[in-house]
């Protein structure tokens, strides 16, 4: 018999995150449990609720499956005599087990033959029996990134448990856990129904707590109710005059803030629809929760939606909100009015109190910084589509200088989500250039791993160096990532850094950026025991990796980029056009007619001391042949690899292997003569150095094996 | 429900639930949490269950009268119940009702808010609770306090009075309030608001209060070394409240602000650790009647 699982861990209101935190260790945790502890199931569901976490397992198996447990005894060979008589060994063994030594089986041990055993199937208890063990483990084994204690128990949780249901079937699993003992009863919502509900049975789980209790405990039905509820608003009552903002991160944190969702629509008073737009929504959802929105023409309206918990017809909650958001407005208003008192020489001297890193100085350095690395990469695009354009340098000198200053205004402090857009907005009023102003809110791009990438020149370059100056602070305060631990988010500002670099297509040596910027840093501090070259190696191959992360998150092969990291190639965008190049051409063309002669080279060469080809010890044709055509793609790659054609490159690569292996079916390397032996090797060694030029293709992996 | 009846129906109805109703401590202090009737007292094993008014101040949230309810003096109204007991959140709710508030009508909701105070090297997780949106108590379960890991828990309720006031009275700002039939909130605080806060950010004595900040540090190792744990206290109060003063002088670098805040934390965690050690050699006299 197969019947299904109830268990609902009843919390007084856990925060939003933790509600996600718990819902999806629930499922994972007491999934595990039940398959490490041989119990059968068809599905596993979780829910949520601020006060609740709920697991439906279905059609969970009465009994755990039984186990064949081996046991073994003695060696055929002590276990029976020369007659095949059993010995005592046997039969002592025999008796252990109280069997006969007739009803022994010969079980093989790995290395050590034949020996006498039994394989005993060992029938699996009920579950009613585990389950207690296994549900009480699935609390304690819970983890929150915040949790806590309360009154004198030990155990830990993100907020007090108050009390748990546990039905199997129509039965109760019974445990206790700090005070409490699992039961059927679960309770209401908080004051509409606090009351408890016993449930009887599984099936009417849901549905009593809806019509009795007043809860939904399913979080996506929640989210779409929500969603129909504004979805009427916007159709039926405003008749698509109006729009809310759905910011997912509010319509999620809502979703888990309400046991049962209510939306009702407020106003807020039209004087503070002066406040700048952004701004403005910012300050209705961030501390109420509320949702903004927007007229036909795309302009913050005076309306506001608050999703309340619970149903209840009572005009006084709307009164009250609207009162409340009208204070918070007055707020951000009054913020607003003081930071447009100073300008941004006001804001840049206040940077100067504020600590970027402890021993790294203040945000005030870090601009000052960042300033000089900006035109210092500005000045290595030369040659590219930035040249000529003189005013990127200016822009970025006034862009570093300004794109920190709103971190102390008084609306970023008050609302911590609106760093850059603030700097932006204000930086447009006080009659800065389209391109800084941008730049300052784009210099924090990408936020977060889906966000947007900067669209400007001056902002790809300020998000680029803002990240490399923060990244190479860190490894220089010691504070590189490790493991799964990176407090200060570097990986997230490496990938920053690679999508940015490769959007704008910059092309630059990564060192050359890093090294000047850690000498910017060592000028103004002390960093006692670094090893420069330990730094900035560090700091390449941590970006780079992240730019291997990326490949591999699209499912690209790995070994085309060890191959091109083999050319010591140190620019993100150029190994990015030699991936392309090479993938192209392995996608079309046969790439063993490269790889197999390198290969062939390349094992020749393998630690052998290498001088100048002397051509007059060249005797034969096909060496000469080799000769000269080494010296001719030298020069031809090298003007195709300036012009980055890599696909041309290929082409002469691909044809130069006929060459090479020509040589190799015609010419004995090996001669007897050693400095003709010796001449040939350095022929050689040239020959591999014009493939690594592009790549080292021996480190690709082909059918057949290529690798050496 | 004028603004006293509030507080005589808080101190009535926490009464009926088991606590001592004290009175205000009479020294300066940010918070009714730094009164040593939560701030020592919710350290240790004895059971503990108070309630309080405590008028508080925070000098750098003045705004000369004219905001309608940001200023640097307010009242709270505070309960300490130690080991937090099950129903803890029940409690406050029955609180509510004994205010008049139909728990049914309103929407009364549990926001996330994880308290701390570095200056005491406090920590606690719990909510703000709103009503219709409204902000009026917050509700911690304390976790640490003088950086000393606590067991058993406290929760700690503290109620923002004239919040609470506002909004059974429907008014829209403090000054408006009834505290009598016959007597306004703004009667009886909006003159001392405005001099007040002239005194905070205009007035104070900086190199007075830098001065007196190193004598009340020093003071208190003096007193600490006899042992005078409860004079200990008065001294880490006098230094915060100094410390909040500077704060607002403006008189503080970012740097150096850090630098002050470890040392007050640095007083608090040594007279946290003094006090348990005392209660120890007391035996513990509370436990007995617990």
């Amino acid at each position: 018999m197969k019947k299904n699982l109830l268990f609902e861990i009843g919390t007084e209101e856990l925060p939003p995150s933790c509600v996600r935190e718990g819902v999806s260790g629930l499922k994972r945790i007491l999934g595990n449990k039940l398959t490490e502890n041989r119990l059968e199931f068809e599905d596993i569901q979780a829910y949520c609720s601020p006060r609740r976490l709920v697991a439906v397992v279905e059609r969970l198996g009465e009994l755990q499956k039984s186990k064949i447990k081996v046991v073994t005894g003695p060696s055929l060979n002590v276990a029976f005599d020369k007659e095949g008589n059993s010995t005592r060994a046997a039969e002592g063994f025999a008796r252990s087990l109280n069997i006969k030594v007739s009803d022994l089986d010969e079980i093989e041990i790995k290395g050590r033959g034949l020996h006498l055993g039994k394989r005993i199937i060992e029938k699996g208890g009920k579950a009613v029996d585990i389950l207690p063990d296994i549900l009480k483990g699935t609390i304690l084994n819970l983890t929150f990134s915040k949790q806590m204690t309360w009154a004198n128990y030990d155990i830990k949780f993100a907020r007090p448990i108050r009390w748990i249901l546990a039905l199997y079937g129509n039965e109760i699993i019974k445990f206790s856990i700090a005070n409490l003992n699992s039961g059927n009863i679960t309770f209401g919502h908080r004051t509409l129904h606090p009351e408890p509900i016993a449930i009887k049975d599984i099936g009417s789980y849901f549905k009593l707590l809806e019509d009795k209790g007043k809860v939904i405990a399913n979080d996506v039905k929640r989210k779409e109710l929500i969603l129909n509820q504004i979805g009427k608003l916007e159709e039926k009552v405003w008749k698509g005059n109006y729009r809310v903002v759905l910011n997912e991160n509010l319509l999620n944190d809502v979703v888990n803030l309400v046991e049962v969702p209510n939306t009702i629509v407020g106003n807020f008073p039209a004087e503070f629809l002066y406040i700048p737009k952004e701004l403005l929504v910012e300050a209705i959802q961030h501390h109420q929760k509320y949702f903004a929105v927007l007229d036909k023409s795309g302009d913050v309206s005076t309306k506001f939606l608050i999703v309340q918990n619970g149903i209840r017809d009572n005009d006084e909650i709307k009164k009250g909100n609207e009162k409340v958001l009208k204070a918070r407005l007055s707020d951000a208003a009054f913020f607003y009015e003081e930071d447009r008192k100073h300008d941004f020489d006001y804001w840049v001297d206040k940077l100067k109190g504020v600590i970027f890193f402890s021993n790294l100085g203040s945000v005030y350095d870090k601009t000052l910084r960042l300033k000089k690395v900006s035109v210092y990469f500005a000045g290595l695009q030369k040659g590219s589509r930035l040249h000529g354009k003189d005013d990127i340098s200016t822009n970025l000198a006034a862009a570093s200088m300004l794109c920190k200053c709103d971190l102390v205004t008084n609306m970023v402090v008050e609302f911590p989500a609106l760093q850059g857009v603030v700097g932006c907005q204000y930086a447009r009023e006080k009659g800065e250039k389209s391109e800084v102003s941008k730049a300052i809110f784009e210099h924090y791009l990408p936020r977060f791993a889906t966000d947007i990438i900067p669209s400007t020149d001056v902002g790809l370059i300020l998000s680029i160096t803002d990240k490399i100056d923060t990244i190479t602070g860190m490894f220089l305060a010691g504070k590189m990532p490790s493991g799964s631990e990176d407090p200060f988010a570097l990986r997230r500002k490496a990938s920053g850094i690679v999508l940015s670099v490769l959007k704008g297509k910059y092309d630059f040596d990564l060192t050359d950026l890093i090294n000047y910027n850690q000498q910017l840093y060592k000028e103004s501090f002390d960093f006692k025991g670094i090893n420069d070259l330990k730094i900035s190696t560090g700091i390449k191959d941590f970006i780079i990796a992240r730019y291997r992360f990326l490949l591999e998150k699209k499912g690209k092969r790995l070994d085309i980029l060890e191959s091109i990291l083999g050319s010591g190639c140190c620019s993100i965008l150029d190994i990015d056009l030699r991936y392309n190049a090479v993938e192209e051409f392995i996608g079309s063309e046969d790439i063993k007619k490269i790889l197999f002669p390198m290969i062939r080279c390349k094992n020749i060469i393998d630690k052998k001391e290498f001088e100048e080809v002397d051509e007059e010890l060249l005797k034969e044709e096909y060496e000469k042949r080799l000769f000269s055509s080494v010296n001719k793609k030298e020069k031809a790659i090298k003007d195709l690899i300036c012009k980055k054609d890599y696909a041309s490159v290929l082409a002469e690569l691909y044809k130069f292997g006929e060459i090479v292996d020509l040589f190799f079916d015609k010419v004995l390397v090996m001669d007897k003569d050693k400095k003709v032996r010796s001449n040939r090797v350095s022929l050689i060694k040239k020959a591999v150095d014009l493939y690594l030029m592009l790549a080292d293709f021996s480190r690709l992996t082909v059918e057949g094996g290529g690798s050496v | 429900m004028n603004f006293q009846d509030i507080i005589f129906n808080l101190q009535k109805y926490w009464s009926d639930n088991g606590c001592i109703i004290k009175q205000p401590m009479d020294l300066e202090k940010g918070a009714g949490t730094f009164n040593p009737d939560t701030f020592l007292r919710c350290l240790g094993s004895e059971p503990w269950n108070v309630a309080y008014v405590e008028p508080s101040r925070r000098p750098a949230d003045g705004r000369y009268g004219e905001n309608p309810f940001r200023t640097q003096f307010f009242y709270q109204f505070q309960v300490l119940l130690k080991p937090s007991p099950d129903n803890a959140v029940e409690l406050y709710l029955g609180s509510l009702k004994r205010l008049g508030i139909n728990l049914k009508l309103h929407d009364i909701r549990f926001v996330e808010d994880d308290w701390q105070s570095p200056t005491i090297g406090a920590v606690g997780l719990g909510w703000e609770i709103w009503v219709d949106g409204m902000e009026i108590t917050q509700f911690t379960y304390f976790q640490q306090m003088g950086s000393l890991l606590l067991k058993p828990v406290s929760v700690e309720i503290t109620y923002g009075l004239e919040r609470i006031a506002m909004y059974l009275q429907g008014k829209d700002n403090f000054w408006d309030l009834k505290w009598s039939d016959n007597i306004t909130y703004g009667e009886l605080h909006l003159e001392s608001e405005k001099q007040w806060s002239v005194y905070n950010f205009e007035v104070a004595s900086v190199s007075m209060l830098l001065d007196l900040f190193k004598k009340y540090e020093n003071e208190f190792e003096r007193v600490m070394g006899r042992g005078l744990i409860f004079v200990g206290c008065e001294y880490v109060l006098k230094c915060s409240h100094i410390f909040n003063l500077l704060d607002a002088r403006e008189a503080i670098g970012v740097a150096e602000r850090t630098s002050y805040i470890t040392r007050v934390r640095n007083l608090a965690k040594k007279l946290c650790s003094a006090y348990l050690k005392k209660r120890e050699e007391l035996k513990y006299p509370l436990l007995k009647k617990g």
